[in-house]
């Protein structure tokens, strides 16, 4: 990439900022419009009954309530399909009328998978009415047996959930070679196998989701504003797969967005139902979720059990790796949770090693929770977990250092484009690079002293590495087509230059917090070489922007960045061909200059434009040659080659209480490789954030569900997220390594570094308690976990 | 969102308050900050709210005539940790009002609020009942009956509906007192705090009395007797000694909550315990 970059690849404030901070932004709850009436939506108190009956008599007939309804309101509309299917091999689904992969009906009729399956909907003046009616509802149950975990639901003789889905496995999928990988592991020289649990999590954007749809009936128009990362995604399976009405009679918009995490990109059921609604009253109608709602009924994080075996040599080479992986889809597939949980994960496994024999077998369940879908760095973390225990309990089972057992077998330089044996190949890296600074800038060759120190003041130092590659960049659609996508995962942009000389960027993106405004305006700018405030960028509007994916993935500035890079450079192709007309010479004798004058060779003292006389001579239209067309609207679609693959290392300090077996990160250093950055201070904001995210997860986390199904930790005072005062100070800093599949040479950012310090901390831990012999501790890392450990019989050992 | 319609009053005596609390069954709002949380999850509910922040008498801190402190309950924790007084004749107190470490909460909670607010075990016993007990503190509280002042620890028997607390008086000798706490990862609530009180002979500087108080790893703010007189005898004990004091208590002498078992509990509050000894025994 350009060193002299005026632009881009500079830290800047985020011009998203100042509104947020005064208040200004407009998010789903501010939304209001006429005459607006208010939804609440019925939760199933249970996680498998047969509803024998509603009576919502009561409920319709409390103050200000203006409609209820039942799935039985809704015979025509279809139910909500899943687009993201286990790739390559058999799946089952509930139906759908196309014959797609189905998931959910808007409302359950006769009977409920979760607590918080979708039952009933009120509308009412206010939603305090349309609260308070819900409590006259009432559902008849007829209790069934429950399943809440993977493994069980695949089990002989487990509740089953769906008639289209025997055995409740939605599919047995596997990647890699699992022969020469099972003879690799009767072959080594040293086996070492973990059981573990990685956790389901709970999404807790900081605003819940909601939604606010507008049907006019003069028109047939219908207006959906909702709380969603995917405006068009959403427009199309919503007109297209669910109410069935033409493209062009719905838009989409989303207003500003309070984080997402990933959960929303998915359909949910309360989007139609607004809409629906709408109609059925003559007058708008919002939905804004509770906490409580959004954690049972927003999809959920994480949720693997897992029986994995690395193979090696007694030198510290790794000759093999298997996993056996039960993943929780919960009750209905999501949007694209079950794409999600095998091919992201699976495919992932091998992370920054070459291993000769690599394989993964997945069983994708359905089982009484609520549908798994994203959690930032999704299947990658868990992939990334798993790995890294593995090389740690072989580096100590062997006897060499950890940090030496990875250097052994990282993928070298030379290697790239590296095909990792299980599915993806690896644009590019410096792994070698990468880790040697994370080690040195944690100073990790001083740990021993540090321990030393730590222990006279009570505490057990431990030190834990993880090393990761994740997959970013969705995507090259035919690749994503073999994955099991069902659509396309391009991104678009448009500018159109005003007279004026500023300029309109459009992108299909929609930002839940990345500064997209930001760092797209420094990539107009940049290539057309004018101030980054000339050029205003607009997103997450059907109407405004061309078709578009959304932003999940951490794709947004590598997929929606260079397609704008190219809609830029053909903004200058045309600048260059309307100059060389008004100037009157051949095209290739037009330079268009670093700082958006365009001139003729060697003549920009006396024939050169300024951007802005150009923007106006174009809108003028005289005197252009016919093949000339007056204005700039360009329009990119950017399907990449492959995917991109940003990696990175991370090193966890942490310190176990000897008395309390409290463990506290006292430092984290993370360098991250996410190729050529557009603006570092989003990057580390992100980087931050990811790292707390994951430090999350290590050490509170975890989404608990009763042996009935219900779930216990439904609110923020029974599921604990990290805090402020949780986290140290970060080390941070950066390798650059670029793609080659894009442009920019930009690598996905947003969520990379929420990958690896799950397992960084676990690892830090068992590191911290490995003289007693500890192996593995599964998440979360609750003080009485580790405190067992110190004090097997409540005695000190 | 709040689903329950209620009133709300705002009387300035203290008569007015008890008797409409008499009078409508309501509830007394100091700060707001348990009581709105319960009207918003529906936990809690009321015809009216009567808010006591009207009433002058249940404001400051103040100097007893025979010696010790009075805090009236509209003090916020803010306050109550911040105040020179307390900091120095009871920091234990002091130590459990900085213990929420929302300083948002403790700009809004009150002293009466929070010893009102006061729940069986882990997570929803409060920061300041405690302290209170170890300090030997007594409470007056107010009821359209009348008056009277208790012993901290029987509040919660004494707390009826329709009674308001008044005051917490703190009395002398609470000068050497520490305060700690294991904070539940999720609410910052206690999972288990300990307040000791240490009491030396003026004469000859030697430990002449040792008061341990524990709550959230116990039904209720518990003195240990049997823990107090292990540690007695006017030697500093080691921390692993406090916490084998602890460890002969019964196991059934401790509540299990919150993922936490009572073995874990009547550990940390050993290893608390310990730590503020260490604090204050210098």
């Amino acid at each position: 990439m350009s060193a002299e970059r005026r632009v881009l690849g500079v830290a800047s404030d985020c011009r998203e900022d100042p509104q947020l901070l005064r208040g200004e932004a407009t998010f789903i709850a501010d939304v209001e419009l006429p005459r607006m009436a208010h939804m609440a939506i019925l939760g199933s108190e249970h996680a498998h009954a047969l509803i024998k009956g509603i009576d919502t008599s009561a409920a319709e007939a409390m103050p200000g309530v203006l409609k209820v309804v039942t799935a039985a309101d809704f015979p025509g509309v279809m139910p909500l399909p899943c687009i993201w299917i286990p790739g390559g091999v058999e799946s089952h689904f509930p139906p759908h009328p196309y014959g797609l992969p189905g998931s959910r009906p808007v409302l359950s009729g006769d009977r409920v998978r979760h607590v918080g399956d979708q039952i009933a909907a009120v509308v009412a003046e206010t939603a305090w009415q349309a609260y308070a009616a819900l409590k006259a509802i009432r559902v008849d149950y007829e209790l069934l047996p429950v399943v809440t975990r993977a493994d069980d639901a695949v089990a002989e003789g487990a509740p089953q959930l769906h008639e289209a889905v025997p055995g409740n496995l939605n599919a047995y999928w596997t990647c890699g070679e699992k022969e020469k990988t099972e003879q690799a592991l009767a072959e080594a020289e040293v086996l070492v196998e973990l059981d573990l649990v990685n956790q389901r999590t709970i999404n807790s954007p900081m605003e819940p989701r909601g939604a606010v749809g507008h049907y006019v009936a003069a028109t047939e128009d219908y207006t959906l504003y909702a709380s969603t990362q995917g405006p068009h995604n959403h427009r199309f399976l919503l007109a297209a797969l669910v109410l069935g009405i033409p493209f062009n009679k719905l838009r989409v918009i989303a207003p500003t967005v309070g984080g997402s995490f990933g959960t929303k990109g998915y359909l949910y059921p309360d989007m139609a139902l607004v809409l629906l609604l709408s109609k059925m009253l003559g007058r708008p109608v919002k939905w804004v979720d509770t906490r409580t709602g959004l954690m049972r009924s927003t999809v959920q994080g994480r949720d693997h059990r897992q029986h994995v075996t690395l193979a090696g040599t007694r030198d510290g080479r790794i000759t093999g790796l298997h996993c056996t992986s039960y993943a929780n889809l919960g009750a209905y597939p999501s949007t694209i949770g079950p794409g999600v949980a095998t091919a992201l994960m699976g495919r992932s496994i091998s992370g920054m090693y070459q291993i000769p024999a690599a394989f993964c077998e997945v069983y994708a369940a359905f089982t009484n929770t609520v549908p798994l879908g994203a959690q930032r760095g999704s299947g990658r973390a868990e992939a990334t977990f798993l790995m890294e225990r593995l090389v740690d309990r072989y580096a100590a089972e062997i006897g060499m250092d950890p940090a030496e057992v990875r250097r052994k077998n990282l993928v070298p330089d030379d290697a790239f484009p590296y095909e990792n044996g299980l599915g993806w190949t690896y644009d590019s890296g410096s792994y070698r690079e990468n880790f040697d600074k994370a080690l040195a800038l944690a100073g990790y060759p001083d740990m021993d002293a540090r321990r030393v120190e730590a222990r006279g003041r009570g505490k057990r130092l431990g030190v834990g590495i993880a090393c990761y590659v994740a997959i970013c960049g969705v995507g090259p659609s035919t690749r994503m087509s073999q994955e099991g996508m069902l659509g396309g995962t391009w991104e678009s942009s448009n500018i159109r230059v005003h007279p004026t000389g500023e300029v309109s960027a459009t992108v299909g993106s929609a930002s839940t917090g990345q500064s997209h405004y930001t760092v797209y305006a420094q990539v107009v700018a940049d290539e057309l070489g004018i101030d980054p405030a000339q050029v205003q960028v607009m997103e997450a509007d059907t109407l405004r922007a061309p078709y578009g994916q959304g932003t999940y993935g951490s794709r947004s500035f590598s997929m929606a960045g260079p397609s704008l890079a190219l809609t830029a450079r053909k903004v200058k192709e045309k600048m260059r061909r309307a100059a060389a007309a008004l100037f009157h010479v051949d095209v290739d004798k037009v330079v268009y200059g670093e700082d958006g004058v365009i001139f003729v060779q060697g003549e920009r003292e006396t024939q050169s434009k300024t951007f802005a006389d150009l923007a106006m001579a174009l809108w003028y239209g005289w005197n252009l040659p016919p093949e000339i067309e007056p204005t700039i609207d360009e329009t990119t679609f950017f399907d990449p080659p492959d995917f991109n693959y940003p990696f990175g290392t991370h090193v966890a300090v942490v310190e176990v209480d000897e008395l309390t077996g409290e463990t506290e990160v006292v430092a984290y250093t993370a360098v991250d490789d996410a190729g050529f950055v557009g603006n570092p201070t989003i990057v580390k904001g992100q980087i931050e954030g990811s790292i707390v995210h994951g430090l999350g997860q290590a050490l509170m986390e975890r989404a608990v569900y009763a042996e009935d199904g219900q779930l216990v930790s439904a609110d923020l005072r029974d599921y604990a997220l990290p805090r402020a005062a949780d986290v140290p100070f970060f080390q941070l800093d950066r390798t650059e390594t670029p793609t080659p599949h894009n442009p920019l040479g930009a690598k996905g950012a947003g969520e990379i570094a929420t990958v690896p310090p799950a397992a960084a901390v676990v690892n830090g831990v068992v590191n911290a308690l490995a003289d007693l012999g500890v192996q593995h501790l599964d998440m979360p890392l609750t003080p009485e976990k580790v405190w067992r450990q110190l004090y097997p019989e409540g005695v000190a050992r | 969102m709040i689903l329950t319609r209620f009133d709300y009053a705002r009387p300035a005596s203290l008569g007015e308050a008890t008797a409409l609390l008499e009078a409508t069954g309501g509830l007394p709002l100091g700060g707001g900050q348990s009581l709105l949380v319960g009207l918003a999850t529906g936990e809690t509910e009321t015809p009216i709210l009567v808010d006591l922040s009207a009433i002058a008498e249940l404001r400051g801190i103040s100097s007893l005539p025979g010696g010790g402190l009075r805090i009236g309950a509209s003090t916020t924790l803010s306050d109550l940790a911040a105040d020179p007084a307390v900091l120095r004749l009871a920091p234990a107190l002091a130590e459990a009002a900085r213990a929420n470490d929302d300083a948002q909460v403790r700009n809004r909670a009150t002293v009466g609020g929070n010893l009102a607010a006061d729940r069986s075990g882990p997570a929803r016993a409060t920061d300041l009942p405690v302290a209170a007990l170890a300090l030997g503190a007594t409470v007056t509280l107010a009821s359209s009956t009348g008056r009277r002042t208790v012993p901290a620890g029987e509040l919660r028997t004494a707390l009826t509906p329709g009674a308001v607390v008044v005051a917490l008086e703190i009395p002398t000798g609470g000068e050497l007192s520490a305060f700690e706490k294991s904070a539940d990862r999720a609410t910052r609530f206690p999972m288990c705090a300990v307040a000791v009180r240490l009491q030396r002979a003026p004469s000859d500087g030697s430990v002449t009395s040792l008061r341990i108080a524990v709550t959230a790893a116990t039904p209720s703010p518990l003195r240990l007797p049997g823990v107090e007189a292990r540690l007695a005898g006017g030697t500093k004990p080691s921390i692993r000694e406090v916490i084998a004091a602890f460890t002969a208590e019964p196991v059934t002498t401790f509540m299990a909550g919150r993922g936490s078992s009572a073995e874990y509990l009547r550990h940390i509050a050993g290893v608390l315990t310990g730590r503020a000894i260490h604090r204050t025994w210098i």
